[in-house]
């Protein structure tokens, strides 16, 4: 079976650090980067700065099978593209220095056979109808950001979700302007643009009950997906 | 051929012997058994516990190192950085290699440079820390090493050094962590899944191994199977075993023994009694009764005596209470009397004085057969009833109508009754006088109170005077010594017999004794 650790929604601050499997560490933080990496962390880039790359924009893709088509390219384009051979242990240990770093973060992680799928809440993202990162939310970019940088042979795809009130064009339209703001908000983080595509679902993928407000919350939510930068297996 | 009363209580015997040695050797055997077995299995439960301990402290120290290097904030590649990986590795043996990564890429580090990325990690703990199990990925000049990662630092261990080779002995060992096998010893053995065994210490008979399962857990899952030849059980286990044997073979020897010798000392002495009355084999002997005062003998007291067939001789105190105690007296009774009239046939026939005594006993009594057999062999004989003189002993005589009937009978056919150990029992005079009596003999312990100037009791006295108030001849028994014979002839006491005159001898041994004893034929 192939594992797949999953943190809890939700600032489950605590819970993280008492669920953290059998090899688990006292370590709770999840943005102390001198720990982890030995290094200083970058200096905090605010939300509120002057976006660097708004003149170029970011590659939007419709649909899977365009973000599956860029990502070829991608592949073919790229100079050191990651071997195949190495996916799984990319992937890994990406995924386990993820976890590690944003266990109380809230982001709910799964691990897929070719990729890791990351679920940021929605409300403390954004507010309703607004694609205005929330500032608390910058700094757990920041960490993902950080994190993106050493392992740049991953494709971060941002796929923006919106409750289903309002007409579905203007969510959609939202839902890609939210999924935007935080593309840009990686790029600034040195995440370079061509790593990036943004896909848009409007409404139309929900995860709760769009009857309540807490299930509207939830649904105003931003998917991170890394795919490995390695051509597909040979038929 | 049917079986006889003698060979089934053989058979019995022999059956109860064998199931006695067969349950005691299972006894034993399940003894053994159980003892060698937990024993082994205590002494794999501490090793399995040692291996555990051993390994589980391995992992938790690859843990902690890889932390501490993380945590060490020093320039990645650095000399102190090197410097560092180096100490950690060398005070451990376990440890192959340290290596410091960027993503999938290692950029230095100490001991094995080997380029690890095996594509699936075995465990991914919610920690961070990644865990790649021994594999053909991390295998390096034939051992698959075990890789521990955390953030950007790894450790290579060699999991071989987690079992200590010292304590295996012949034992086949793999040790489990989190249900994944770690390692093997010795290297590449197939072993059973540690969820395929039972906790403990099985034995299969099919595959002649003993297989031990232990599971430890403490901070993660660790097993320990451990597999051994049945002959290396046997091995470790001979000594034991074969002190057990030993103790076990005293114990049903000794059992055998014993039954044995409660088989002939009781059922089998039996048998042979029965088969000696039966087969003539006892013989009569004869202790001359012999006038005191002119030292003729007047005939003799007959005497069972019993050889048996291993050539023992087994005394009248041990087989005449066995007869009477499984009714074989009267048949014994009759063969002595058979035994007297074809040895003294003759010898009565020619010398009509003599007698011979029979001793009866109350069994003799209480039916007619020995009235009926006591007649037709005298007929048969040619004899006159008086030359046996029937002696019965004091105890003998039962009161019953019958009993006293019979006495009556004997009487008036010819024969004279004599009691016995007469002054042993406890009977009254009266109770004497009620029954038809003819002889008294007065037991040797009175006439042994005869001493050499005195007499040390009073009491042969009386019972010399009591048998002579009943009219009763006397026939004193005994005598050892010269002047005992002359104190008994001045109390008027007529007979007697005692070794001073003869010891009771076989009836050739008799017939000459008669013979120059009274001078003619």
């Amino acid at each position: 079976m192939y594992l797949v650790a999953q943190n809890r929604r939700l600032l489950g601050a605590i819970k993280a650090c008492v669920i953290g499997a059998t090899l688990s560490l006292s370590a709770c933080s999840y943005i102390d980067f001198q720990r982890f990496y030995g290094e200083k962390p970058e200096p905090e880039t605010s939300a509120n700065a002057k976006p660097v790359a708004a003149q170029a924009s970011l590659k939007v893709v419709a649909n899977p099978s365009e973000l599956d088509e860029y990502l070829q390219r991608l592949v073919q384009t790229s100079a050191a593209p990651l071997s195949q051979d190495n996916v799984g242990y990319y992937m890994d240990v990406q995924y386990a220095t993820l976890q590690h770093q944003l266990r109380d973060s809230g982001i709910e992680l799964t691990r897929g056979n070719r990729e890791i799928q990351m679920i940021m809440p929605g409300a403390p993202t954004f507010e309703a109808g607004s694609d205005r990162i929330n500032p608390e939310v910058t700094s757990v970019l920041s960490v993902i950001g950080k994190i993106l940088t050493e392992y740049d042979k991953t494709l971060v795809t941002v796929v923006g979700h919106t409750d289903a009130s309002g007409g579905e064009a203007a969510n959609h339209a939202l839902a890609q302007r939210r999924a935007l703001a935080v593309g840009e908000y990686l790029n600034r983080q040195r995440i370079a643009k061509k790593r990036l595509a943004i896909m848009s679902y409007g409404s139309a993928k929900p995860i709760a009950n769009n009857d309540t407000a807490e299930g509207r919350a939830q649904n105003r939510r931003i998917e991170l997906i890394l795919k490995p930068i390695a051509a597909l297996a040979a038929k | 051929m049917k079986l006889g009363r003698r060979d089934k209580i053989y058979l019995g015997m022999v059956a109860t012997a064998i199931a006695g040695a067969l349950i005691l050797f299972a006894a034993i055997g399940g003894y053994v058994w159980f003892q060698s077995v937990s024993a082994e299995e205590t002494r794999l439960q501490k090793l399995a516990e040692r291996i555990g301990q051993r390994a589980e402290n391995a992992i938790i120290d690859a843990r902690a190192l890889l932390v501490e290097l993380n945590d060490a904030a020093l320039e990645p590649c650095s000399p102190k950085h090197l410097e560092l990986m180096q100490d950690i590795a060398i005070a451990r043996t376990y440890v192959r290699g340290i290596g410091y990564w960027r993503a999938a890429e290692r950029q230095c580090g100490t001991g094995l440079a080997e380029h690890f990325t095996p594509p699936k990690a075995s465990r991914i703990y919610d920690s961070g820390m990644i865990a790649w199990w021994p594999g053909e990925e991390t295998e390096v000049g034939g051992v698959q090493l075990f890789l521990m990662r955390f953030g950007r630092h790894d450790v290579v261990i060699d999991p071989r050094l987690l079992l200590n080779s010292d304590l295996l002995e012949n034992h086949e060992v793999g040790l489990w962590v989190e249900g994944l096998l770690m390692t093997t010893s010795p290297k590449g053995v197939v072993l059973p899944e540690p969820e395929t065994l039972e906790q403990g210490l099985t034995v299969d008979s099919k595959t002649q191994r003993t297989m031990a399962r232990f599971s430890l857990g403490t901070i993660f899952p660790i097993d320990v199977v451990a597999v051994q030849h049945i002959q290396e059980f046997w091995s470790v286990y001979l000594p034991t075993i074969l002190t057990f044997g030993a103790i076990g073979i005293g114990i049903i020897w000794l059992w055998i023994v014993i039954l044995l010798k409660f088989s002939r000392s009781k059922l089998g002495l039996l048998a042979e009694l029965k088969a000696a009355i039966a087969d003539r084999k006892i013989e009569a002997y004869y202790q001359p009764v012999v006038d005191l005062s002119t030292g003729q003998c007047v005939g003799a007291e007959s005497l069972a005596r019993w050889t048996t067939e291993d050539g023992s001789r087994v005394g009248p105190d041990v087989f005449i209470p066995l007869a009477e105690d499984n009714r074989l007296i009267s048949d014994l009774t009759i063969s002595m009397l058979h035994s007297i009239l074809t040895d003294m046939g003759d010898l009565l026939r020619r010398n009509p004085q003599l007698s011979i005594n029979l001793n009866l006993s109350a069994q003799d009594l209480e039916s007619d057969r020995l009235m009926i057999e006591l007649d037709s062999a005298i007929k048969q004989a040619k004899l006159k009833p008086a030359c046996i003189k029937l002696e019965i002993t004091e105890r003998a005589l039962v009161d019953t109508d019958e009993a006293r009937k019979r006495i009556s009978t004997l009487r008036s056919r010819g024969h004279t009754i004599a009691i016995d150990d007469f002054g042993t029992g406890y009977s009254s005079l009266s109770y004497l006088e009620s029954f038809e009596l003819d002889v008294l003999k007065i037991d040797k312990a009175f006439v042994d109170a005869i001493d050499t100037h005195a007499v040390t009791s009073n009491v042969i006295v009386h019972v010399i005077e009591v048998a002579k108030s009943l009219e009763l001849d006397i026939i004193a028994e005994g005598i050892e010594e010269s002047h005992q014979a002359s104190w008994l002839v001045k109390q008027g006491v007529r007979l007697g017999q005692g070794y001073f005159y003869a010891k009771p001898m076989a009836s050739r041994e008799f017939k000459a004794f008669v013979r120059k004893n009274n001078g003619k034929q």
